[in-house]
């Protein structure tokens, strides 16, 4: 789900005038991933996958 | 006296030995040169050193007190500047490839009132790229390497100023912090830092990373001397819009050695969870210390301490700072730094606004607490500095105790606090409510005149 997000996300800053690499995409990824996993609390049974920019649609 | 416990002298002990004419600036400034001509090729401290120019201002010091000049505790004390820090004349390169050819026509704030008090600027100091991490692992300049063990990390992204002032290569340091990035290698390098409440300390002239977040502050090897150079860099500023006005009389040191008995610190033992074993115990102790010297020690709780994000609204604002670089010239910046900026780039509005409403809640309920607490104390890092050559993920939790503290404009200062089992450094943090550095201080100093562990020397210059 984060790689989906990411390719959004890569869609999105070209269309801005960003220029992105696949490097840059997949790094991207790996920090959602990483900053859901940082960000849930450890008592939390909330996957540790989801997107980032759900977070705040619950 | 030898020159390295010359280098090794505190701002207070240095300015008291100078002004009993026991002590002059140019021999205090030789023997902080030649530990960083010793050492400095080992921890890549500094991308800019200026020795010529710090003897030169080590000799005008000298002669200003001759003629009965005193500009203040600073004054013929050799300190360095993180490299983000305008310096007119001097490359400023905020660790970065994009500004490798930057000399600055000004002089940003903080180093002005460095000069107008007297300090022999001995150089500019290493950093994690545009300060957009907490390794200081710089593609551009080098990897900065931690005094108590060369090869593990000094912490970011202010690493150039812990190592520096760690292995007495300068008496204190300006660094900056907008997730932890003072406290952070303080506590990884074993010396003491001090983020100021949010406006304290003018930001002009400094390359930002996050306007809303960022705070410069002193990294120093003592409480005392932090308070002494937080004052000779505080002070309103009209060049900077968030400056703090109305409190002319500030003065942190102004309750050094007076007792801690009765202030009341909390401790939120959710912070304690996912720490490490051996910093945990370091902290535990030093929580019993305070108590020893008279703190009534109790547990609060920060519900919102998990939920409020700091790293949205970092990450939005040091998009919009570096759009345009980002677009004309992708391929200058460490591709780590360039794709968190474009990640930055990627988040939502409707994310960041959200952000900000959390930032709120959360800056109101530690408000709450501190009601009727004075303090709220916890580890400053859950780790301790891990090693360059591993790659791990443990540097992304570096910051996870400190970011939050960034956003409610409070003072935090973090001391050394004891060792690991591989002694290696462990940071006690204290929180204070905003404008109240001079308790912060009073408490850190209090522990420390109790200790010692600021007094430590890392093995590398014990040898």
């Amino acid at each position: 789900m984060a790689s989906e997000v990411a390719a959004e996300a890569g869609r999105r800053l070209e269309n801005a005038g960003f220029r992105v690499t696949e490097d840059d995409l997949n790094r991207i990824s790996r920090y959602l991933v990483r900053d859901n996993r940082m960000r849930t609390p450890a008592t939390s049974t909330e996957p540790w996958c989801l997107p980032a920019t759900t977070r705040w649609q619950s | 006296m030898s020159d390295q416990d010359l280098a090794f002298l505190g701002i207070g002990d240095a300015g008291r030995l100078i002004r009993d004419g026991k002590l002059t600036s140019v021999a205090l400034t030789a023997a902080t040169l030649e530990q960083t001509k010793q050492f400095e090729p080992t921890l890549n401290a500094y991308i800019t050193q200026t020795p010529d120019m710090a003897m030169a201002a080590a000799e005008r010091a000298d002669a200003d007190f001759a003629a009965g000049i005193d500009r203040g505790p600073l004054q013929g004390i050799p300190v360095a500047v993180k490299d983000l820090c305008a310096t007119k004349g001097i490359r400023t390169t905020a660790g970065s490839k994009v500004l490798a050819d930057w000399v600055p026509d000004f002089d940003a704030t903080v180093v002005r009132k460095l000069a107008e008090g007297g300090a022999v600027l001995c150089g500019k100091l290493n950093l994690h790229e545009f300060a957009y991490g907490v390794t200081s692992a710089n593609e551009h300049y080098g990897v900065v390497r931690n005094p108590w063990d060369t090869g593990r990390h000094p912490g970011g992204s202010s690493g150039g100023s812990g190592a520096a002032v760690a292995a007495g290569m300068c008496a204190g340091a300006v660094g900056s912090d907008t997730g932890g990035s003072i406290r952070i290698p303080a506590a990884l390098c074993g010396v003491t830092g001090l983020m100021p409440s949010y406006g304290r300390v003018s930001r002009a002239g400094a390359v930002p990373l996050s306007w809303s977040l960022d705070h410069l502050g002193p990294l120093t090897r003592s409480v005392e001397d932090a308070a002494l150079f937080l004052n000779a860099i505080a002070g309103y500023d009209p060049a900077d819009t968030t400056s703090i006005q109305g409190d002319d009389d500030f003065d942190a040191a102004a309750q050094l050695g007076q007792s801690i008995e009765g202030l009341r610190i909390g401790v939120v033992r959710a912070h304690f969870r996912r720490v490490e074993p051996g910093v945990a115990a370091a902290v535990e102790e030093a929580l019993r210390e305070l108590a020893q010297l008279g703190a009534v020690i109790d547990d609060v709780e920060l519900p919102l301490f998990d939920v409020a994000r700091t790293l949205p609204i970092l990450q939005v604002e040091a998009a919009a700072y570096h759009a345009e670089w980002l677009k004309e010239r992708p391929e200058d910046y460490s591709d780590e730094v360039r794709s968190l900026l474009l990640w930055g780039a990627t988040i939502s509005g409707v994310d960041y606004v959200n952000a900000l409403r959390l930032r709120r809640e959360f800056t109101d309920e530690v408000r709450e607490v501190m009601r009727d607490h004075d303090l709220i104390a916890m580890p400053t890092c859950p780790l301790v500095a891990s090693r360059i050559d591993e790659l791990s993920g443990a540097p992304l939790h570096y910051a996870r105790l400190s970011a939050p503290w960034d956003m409610t404009g409070q003072p935090v200062l973090s001391v050394p606090c004891g060792f690991d089992a591989d002694r290696l450094p462990v940071g006690l943090s204290l929180a204070a409510r905003p404008m109240e550095e001079a308790l912060l201080c009073r408490v850190g100093h209090a522990y420390q005149q109790a200790t010692g562990w600021h007094l430590e020397r890392p093995p590398l210059v014990s040898r």
